[in-house]
């Protein structure tokens, strides 16, 4: 079967494949059974793709077959174009950033030399390197003044996965490969990590492969998710959105765990939806004018907003009747739940489930008001996603009926 | 570049390691053998010394004493060094995995045998006699502990940092030499010093074989019966053991790397 070279829309990959893996085994001496067995994937350039999968499937040995750390048994590895099956390991991995579960920083060195590893291998001049390490200390968040000299010890678990990325970008690597980078750390620490890798990705757009044991953390980071299922399968190679909408099998299902609908509001935004618009005033109307667009709608209240679109207040009848001559900002509830666009459709049903009126009010970047998401949307968003996905797969299987076009024999 | 927020996770910088030792502590070891070395020639001085005496124990001759046992114990640890570290690394390659058991079990057995053994040994079966054969003996008894710990130096060293190290495309030869080897330093140094001190205490013995050293002046005080020089004899031996002990342990100290 010939993997498709086209990378579904929605991702942010060029739709060039980066590495392709084909045919891929590995049985460790000593061994009965392969580790990883026929395994073929291909890794879009530009991507976060994530491994995961039950506890030893293979995603580790299945990484670290690509910087050849575990040297396949047989197949082929071809990294942009190039087979380097059997070229020099040294120089694949040079060109391969690669960060471990365990961080392995060098502890006899400091943050710096540790960081300039790779420049300093590939025989980069003096200057260069410390301008190199400074760079990619302020990358991934660590002042070099304050950090370059220490030495890993005096870091906290959280600073050491960071040196440790920066470690990997050290000559810009086109490819990197990351087992479970953000394994050993506090939840909070982990989420910020997380999101501040995410971020910098955004900028450097590197071929990534993240291997994790956790769905929520694959589907929270990755552009594709490959679902290892065993030594010899991948149960599903696909966007954190079909995978959720879509799973492939009854084993994808039951990894993906309860709440897969839950999960999926995680993957969408506010933007991504139409909103409702709510009856409002300004905060100079009158109560006549309030009264006429409250009896004009359905609702019980009016939103109140300033005079730069702002919302203020929600008022009712009965505040009015309550406070006479007041005015309009003064009066009724305070919104509380309030969103931006960018928060996920989960943020906007969290926000509404406790709020007045069972909706979030959506406000832009300056907090002028936009309009509402109420439950219904949130349930329609539901179904045309699962709808779209389904299709989807539909489409695909009719296509190709062997399975989705990344999935081996 | 992004400019990212600074977030304030732990700034200030824990010590390195605990201060090595106080300027004190540094200065305790070699006051004390210069007092006792003070007290000994004080005492000497004070003692009607007989021919024989005063012959064994003129400057000179307890001079060139100490210069031999030193020259013993310096050529045998070097060449012990020369021998045990790179036999060390060679044995903890993966290649000599299988290899191993029986060396050190061969190497276990050949340290079982006395050292006096060995010099006689020596000296009857292939009459090796004299300086050179002082430090065959002395370094078959030293490479023991030298060896082993250079071997578990570089078995103790954090397999994610090899493989880091391998995995950004460090040759086998950078990760030996920019991590594995520096890394077992401090072990490897404890080895060291226990071979510098096996050393000290066992080059008395090669007086037998004609090696010189303090040994001579200690066997010459047991052959004519003199108790004074027998005990000018230890005393230097045993200021000398503690001396290089001393003086070992400082390279430990500042030998370490930064850092661990
Ligand atoms: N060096 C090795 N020698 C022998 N067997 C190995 C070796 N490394 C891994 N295996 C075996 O290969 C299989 C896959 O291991 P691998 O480490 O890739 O799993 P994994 O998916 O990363 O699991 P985990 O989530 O626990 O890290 C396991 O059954 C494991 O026992
Ligand atoms: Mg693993």
């Amino acid at each position: 079967m010939t993997p498709s070279n086209s990378s579904p829309a929605g991702t942010p990959g060029t739709g060039k494949v980066m590495i392709r893996l084909e045919n891929l085994s590995k049985r460790f001496p000593g061994q009965k059974t392969d580790a990883v067995s026929n395994l073929s994937l291909d890794i879009y350039e530009g991507e976060i793709v994530v491994l995961v999968g039950p506890s030893g499937c293979g995603k580790t040995t299945t990484m670290k077959m690509i910087n050849r750390i575990v040297e396949p048994t047989s197949g082929r590895i071809i990294l942009d174009g190039d087979d380097v099956t059997t070229t020099d390991p040294d120089a694949l991995r040079r060109r391969i950033g690669y960060v471990i579960q365990q961080v392995g920083l060098f502890p006899h060195q400091t943050i710096g030399e540790n960081v300039a590893t790779v420049p300093k291998l590939l025989g980069w001049d003096k200057a260069r390197v410390a301008a190199r390490v400074d760079e990619l200390l302020t990358m991934v968040n660590m002042a070099p003044e304050t950090f370059r000299d220490r030495y890993p010890k005096q870091l906290s678990g959280g600073q050491r996965q960071r040196v440790g990325v920066a470690r990997a970008l050290g000559a810009n690597p086109d490819v990197m490969l990351m087992d479970e980078p953000f394994g050993a750390i506090d939840p909070i620490t982990r989420d910020r990590l997380q999101n501040e890798f995410l971020r910098l990705q955004r900028e450097v757009r590197k071929t990534i492969v993240f291997v994790t044991h956790d769905i929520d953390e694959a589907l929270k980071m990755g552009d594709r998710i490959a679902i290892l299922q065993g030594p010899s399968q991948i149960a599903q190679y696909d966007t954190p959105e079909q995978i959720l909408t879509a799973p492939a099998s009854d084993f994808v299902s039951d990894f993906i765990g309860r709440g897969a609908s839950l999960k999926r509001l995680d993957l969408s935004h506010v933007s991504d939806i139409t909103l409702t618009q709510w009856p409002t005033v300004r905060v100079g109307a009158d109560n006549a004018e309030l009264l006429d667009v409250l009896r004009r709608s359905d609702k019980g209240a009016v939103l109140v907003l300033d005079d730069a679109g702002r919302p203020r207040r929600w008022v009712a009848p009965d505040d009015l009747d309550r406070h006479p001559g007041s005015p309009l900002d003064q009066i009724g509830l305070v919104p509380e739940a309030v969103v931006e666009p960018h928060a996920t459709l989960s943020d906007a049903l969290n926000e509404l489930i406790t709020a007045r009126f069972s909706v979030s009010i959506v406000v832009d970047a300056h907090g002028v008001y936009q309009g509402v998401v109420d439950i219904d949307q949130i349930t329609d968003a539901i179904r045309s996603m699962r709808a779209a996905a389904v299709a989807r797969a539909r489409a695909r299987f009719t296509e190709d009926p062997a399975g989705t076009p990344v999935i081996g024999s | 570049m992004s400019t990212l927020v600074l977030t304030p996770e732990r700034l200030a910088p824990e010590p390195l390691h605990a201060p090595r030792r106080s300027l004190a502590g540094y200065l305790a070891m070699p006051a004390i053998l210069a007092l006792v070395c003070l007290g000994l020639y004080l005492y000497v001085t004070a003692q009607q010394l007989d021919s024989i005496e005063s012959r064994a124990l003129t400057a000179t001759a307890l001079g060139t004493a100490v210069w031999q046992h030193l020259q013993l114990t310096a050529v045998s640890t070097v060449i012990t060094l020369a021998i045990a570290v790179p036999l060390g690394v060679l044995l903890t390659r993966p290649f000599a995995r299988r290899l191993r058991p029986y060396l050190l079990t061969l190497l276990t057995l050949a340290q079982a045998v006395p050292t006096i053994a060995v010099l006689v040994l020596l000296a009857v079966a292939f009459l090796f006699l004299g300086f050179q054969a002082a430090v065959v003996g002395l370094v078959l008894y030293a490479i023991i502990p030298v060896l082993l710990n250079t071997m578990v130096g570089l078995e103790q060293v954090d397999e994610s940092v090899l493989e880091a190290g391998r995995g950004m495309g460090m040759s086998a030869f950078g990760v030996l030499r920019h991590l594995e080897l520096p890394l077992s330093v401090p072990i490897i140094l404890a080895g060291v010093r226990t071979a510098l001190v096996i050393n000290v205490g066992t080059a008395t013995l090669t007086t037998y074989i004609n090696a010189g050293g303090l040994g001579d002046v200690i066997v010459a005080g047991l052959s004519t019966n003199r108790v004074l020089v027998q005990v000018v004899g230890a005393v230097l031996t045993a200021v000398l053991a503690l001396l290089i002990d001393y003086l070992a342990g400082l390279a430990e100290d500042f030998l370490r790397p930064t850092g661990l």
